[in-house]
């Protein structure tokens, strides 16, 4: 699984980091994108790459197979 | 039945939330996931805001498909319970039985027929509402060739929608029985978007009593209220939510529009409920509905624990967290609304549109950050101590 952020679409409402800690960071900085701390997910992080993505408000985060 | 069998109805994010939260905490039976709607789980706060703005394709909203390993039955919905015999009727005909079930079937829109005393509309034509996927993209497309919009209601959706009219170029009116747009946000966020909404050339028209729709056919395009007769190429009705609830005949699962829940979900035995169709009920009172994004989620998660672990899960407890955007401003919100009370200014300025903002009040208090990026994490802590943020 790949994960990557869609340009431009992130807003900063932090729902990915407060879902799934272990795979979104929001920065110090609250005007820049969340970190993703993981883009070729391990198995063991899938489930929690997918429950942050499909919190976010925008859909800003794109997930791959 | 031997093995459990989890069945959902509905399959928006509250359903497939209560789904994934069940097999992550452990739950190892069967999931079927029933959902009324041919297209997978989509972010429904976006359709009256960037969907409707941009030229953004649909996929553009949709999220991740259902991880855990599940049935899905798309396009077919529940038609009857039988709570005796654990069982669901679906529109194909269908009973499946489950072993626990999450009612997750969410709200339809409100439409003017449902308000008692607003004049029900007799012809044959179409209102206009937005709700869904579908209905977000009929709208974007006919208001691509309108030059004026109509719209009853001046909630969340409704200026949402009117902001984003006004930003294509349309002559855009709002309807609403308040005299400012948004009044669930309290008065001073309420007041501000009003101004920018008025700057904009928002066309904001008071109304008292029942409006008055005349009989037809085809689309709506003329609305009578005590202001006077209005008119446009398109009219929406933006007057909030009904709970899908139809389907249940019984009337201990409705009682007040709604479907009762304790701090685990669980309506009645092996049968949960979460999202747009239920009411907490505390030691105190029966909760009204919630129907917002969080609410959805913090709801669906612990319902799918409760399924996994029973009474050892973790309780429901709500966290109020809202969203809007409209006429150039971007609120968020972590505590209760309305903002009331005194308002004590942390950062920036309300009146200039952006900033941090704290009201106190008798429930506890609201943080709001107006055009200003702070994650949800933060803004809670600036809120409530009645909100703390639940670990996990």
């Amino acid at each position: 699984m790949k994960l990557s952020l869609q340009a431009g679409r992130c807003e900063g409402y932090g729902l990915c980091e407060e879902a799934a800690p272990r795979v979104y960071r929001l920065p110090e900085s609250d005007n820049e994108d969340v970190e993703l701390l993981v883009t070729d997910v391990p198995p063991e992080l899938e489930v929690d790459a997918s429950a942050g993505a499909r919190v976010c408000p925008v859909a800003a985060i794109l997930l791959t197979r | 039945m031997s093995r459990s069998h989890l069945v959902v109805v509905g399959a928006s994010i509250a359903g497939v939330t209560a789904a994934e939260s069940a097999r992550t905490a452990g739950f190892d039976g069967r999931i079927t996931l029933v959902g009324a709607e041919a297209h997978p789980a989509y972010t429904r706060p976006a359709l009256s805001k960037a969907l409707l703005r941009g030229h953004q394709s649909a996929e553009t909203v949709l999220l991740p498909p259902i991880d855990a390993e599940a049935e899905t039955r798309p396009g077919v919905t529940a038609t009857a319970l039988d709570a005796e015999r654990r069982r669901v009727a679906l529109s194909d005909g269908e009973w499946i039985e489950y072993s626990e079930l999450v009612i997750a079937t969410g709200a339809r829109a409100r439409t003017l027929s449902d308000l008692t005393g607003t004049g029900a509309r007799t012809g044959e034509g179409k209102e206009r509402t937005l709700r869904s996927l579908d209905d977000a993209l009929e709208l974007r497309l006919a208001l691509g060739s309108a030059a004026s919009v109509l719209i009853i209601g001046g909630g969340f959706v409704g200026t949402e929608v009117a902001s984003a009219c006004l930003e294509a170029g349309l002559r855009t009116e709002v309807l609403t029985l308040d005299s400012r747009l948004v009044p669930q946000l309290g008065d001073d966020l309420a007041e501000l978007v009003t101004r920018r909404a008025i700057a904009a050339g928002l066309r904001l028209t008071r109304v008292a009593g029942p409006l008055e729709v005349p009989p037809g056919q085809g689309d709506l395009h003329v609305v009578r209220s005590s202001a006077g007769q209005h008119e446009a190429d398109i009219v929406l009705t933006a007057v909030g939510d009904q709970p899908n609830l139809d389907w249940l005949a019984s009337a201990t699962m409705r009682r007040g529009g709604g479907i009762v829940v304790d701090e685990h979900c669980l309506a009645a035995p092996h049968i949960f409920a979460v999202g747009d169709v239920a009411r907490l009920i505390t030691s105190r009172r029966v909760a009204a509905r919630t129907p917002f994004w969080n609410a959805a989620l913090d709801q669906a998660r612990a319902a799918g624990e409760a399924i996994a672990r029973g009474r050892a899960a973790a309780p429901y407890q709500s966290r109020p967290y809202f969203w809007t955007e409209a006429f150039g401003l971007a609120i968020n919100i972590a505590g209760p609304i309305p903002a009331s009370g005194r308002l004590e200014t942390l950062e920036g300025d309300l009146a200039a549109g952006s900033g941090l903002f704290r009201w106190s009040n008798g429930h506890g208090r609201t943080a709001a950050a107006v055009n200003h990026r702070l994650p949800i994490r933060k803004l809670r802590a600036l809120a409530s101590s009645l909100a703390q943020p639940r670990k996990g």
